[in-house]
């Protein structure tokens, strides 16, 4: 492990971020394997970001003006970065402190050339954070581990993956095109045949959507973003063994799914049964077996039942969203281009 | 994947999945070309599909005493007039066999109290749970088919 001491460095891009950028600078710095540098790209904030983050030890870029994206303001970043590897953390994530000592571990293998840690909401006290929650347990211990099994994890997540820094400046970087760039450089790496890793132990902590407004803003977003790609690059997931198959399962779940749970359930209660009620909670020991057992593992187990109600509640809001992006994206060809974080 | 809704399809299909995954690692434990964390691993989701199986079982169990009580229930409620009067004899012979004229009862009338309480709603289909549970596999395997299909065309053409 010693010998990848000060091959790393952190970027963080950050928008207004003034009050989060501090914790997450600190939690880079605390970290048992120490970062080359600490990079946040202040992408001409105006809250006084990159004077926090700088206070806190990083060092801050600006770019001449703003980059309009994530992807950008990383891309700016990349420009500078002169180690082997750099890890992407947003500006409101903070890391377990041997999350990178355990996510470095997964790029001793060569032909690895990403890898993405288990994801947990900081803050568990809102709906949306609980509904939130259960989705990330459900999804970061049943879903990714065994998309990792068969060496196709789907998304390498945006708020905190290791890649190899050759190998992303050979894509290109972060690409623009999509409103979920994580996905996109995913799905991209392992079209061209580079190795992509789940490490469950580095475990991140990212500030989820406490109110309304916030979520609304991030599930338009990945919606559109999940969309996007699948237009984008599905040639290339009818090459990619196993990729495909996640991704036209995730997508009829997206799409059929949204349609049964706002259309078809209220239709068929209203003018069949109302035992179609069940169709709402008929998963549930899907969803519970493995947030469960994770969540005994993690000492978290009354969190994770207070929670559970929470998730069928964010996921007819999924639902919502989903469908609203299906048309503005699929049916009326008006794709999302502005990108909005949402706090 | 966080984000989207729906479990159902996707559940199904992780869990078989993991199924196949699993015996694949029993497989590469046999040729000696698995570790120790891949096995753990491929154990761990094993036990979760178990796991999820047994509750799914109890699940499915428990719905249909529901929905089985619910109809016994509905059935009682609507009891006939020719129940509430008794079978009607269909021949009474005498000791030495001859024939009787059958008796013939005639209804009298219901002065029992209107029920309190009417079903509100029809008897519920018993083919519903065996419907919800082949559902999914269906849908599993056209969307699985329509993938190879799929993959075919577009190697075919590369």
């Amino acid at each position: 492990m010693a010998a990848i001491h000060n091959r790393i460095t952190a970027i963080v891009p950050a928008y207004n971020e003034a009050g989060s950028i501090g914790e997450t600078v600190r939690s880079l710095k605390e970290q048992t394997l120490p970062f080359a540098e600490i990079i946040v790209v202040d992408d001409c904030s105006t809250d006084g970001t990159g004077e926090v983050a700088e206070r806190a030890g990083a060092r801050v870029l600006r770019p001449p003006r703003n980059t309009q994206s994530k992807a950008g303001a990383q891309n700016f970043a990349l420009t500078f970065v002169t180690t082997d590897l750099c890890i992407a953390i947003d500006a409101d994530t903070m890391l377990a402190p041997d999350a990178v000592e355990r996510i470095v571990a997964a790029m001793e293998d060569p032909s690895i050339s990403a890898a993405c840690g288990f994801v947990l909401p900081r803050h568990v006290s809102s709906i949306w954070e609980r509904g939130r929650y259960i989705e990330y347990l459900f999804a970061f211990s049943y879903y990714k581990p065994v998309q990792d099994l068969v060496g196709k994890p789907m998304i390498s997540s945006g708020c905190f993956s290791i890649y190899r820094t050759d190998v992303l400046r050979a894509l290109g970087g972060w690409s623009t095109r999509t409103m979920a760039e994580d996905m996109d450089l995913t799905w991209t790496l392992l079209a061209e045949g580079h190795g992509v890793r789940f490490v469950p132990e580095a475990v991140c902590y990212p500030i989820e959507p406490h109110d309304w407004n916030f979520l609304g803003k991030q599930l338009r977003r990945w919606s559109h973003g999940f969309l996007q790609n699948v237009r984008l690059h599905w040639k290339t997931l009818a090459r990619v063994p196993y990729l495909g198959s996640f991704v036209s399962i995730g997508l009829w779940d997206a799409t059929v799914s949204s349609v049964t749970y706002l259309v078809l359930i209220p239709l068929a209660c209203v003018f069949i049964h109302p035992i179609f009620l069940l169709g709402y909670v008929i998963d549930l020991p899907l969803i519970a077996v493995p947030v469960l057992v994770t969540a005994v593992q993690r000492g978290e187990i009354g969190r994770a039942l207070v929670s559970l109600p929470c998730f069928a509640l964010i996921r007819l809001v999924n639902a919502v969203y989903m469908l609203k992006a299906i048309w503005w994206e699929l049916i009326m060809d008006r794709p999302l281009l502005v990108y909005e974080k949402g706090h | 994947m966080a984000g989207l809704p729906g479990t159902g399809l996707g559940g199904l299909f992780y869990a078989l999945l993991t199924v196949f995954v699993a015996v694949r690692e029993g497989y590469l434990t046999y040729c000696q070309r698995s570790n120790a964390a891949r096995r753990s691993l491929a154990l761990r989701m094993f036990v979760f599909v178990v796991l999820i199986a047994g509750v799914f079982g109890l699940e499915g169990y428990l719905v249909t005493r529901v929905i089985k009580s619910f109809n016994e229930g509905f059935a009682s409620s609507q009891i006939s007039e020719r129940h509430e009067y008794g079978a009607i004899p269909t021949q009474v012979t005498g000791p030495a066999g001859e024939s009787a004229p059958v008796p013939v009862l005639q209804p009298q009338p219901d002065t029992r109290p209107e029920p309190m309480f009417q079903p509100a709603f029809d008897p519920v289909p018993e083919a519903i749970i065996p419907a919800l549970a082949l559902t999914p596999f269906i849908f599993l395997a056209i969307v699985l088919g329509a993938v190879q299909v799929l993959r075919f065309f577009v190697l075919r053409r590369a």
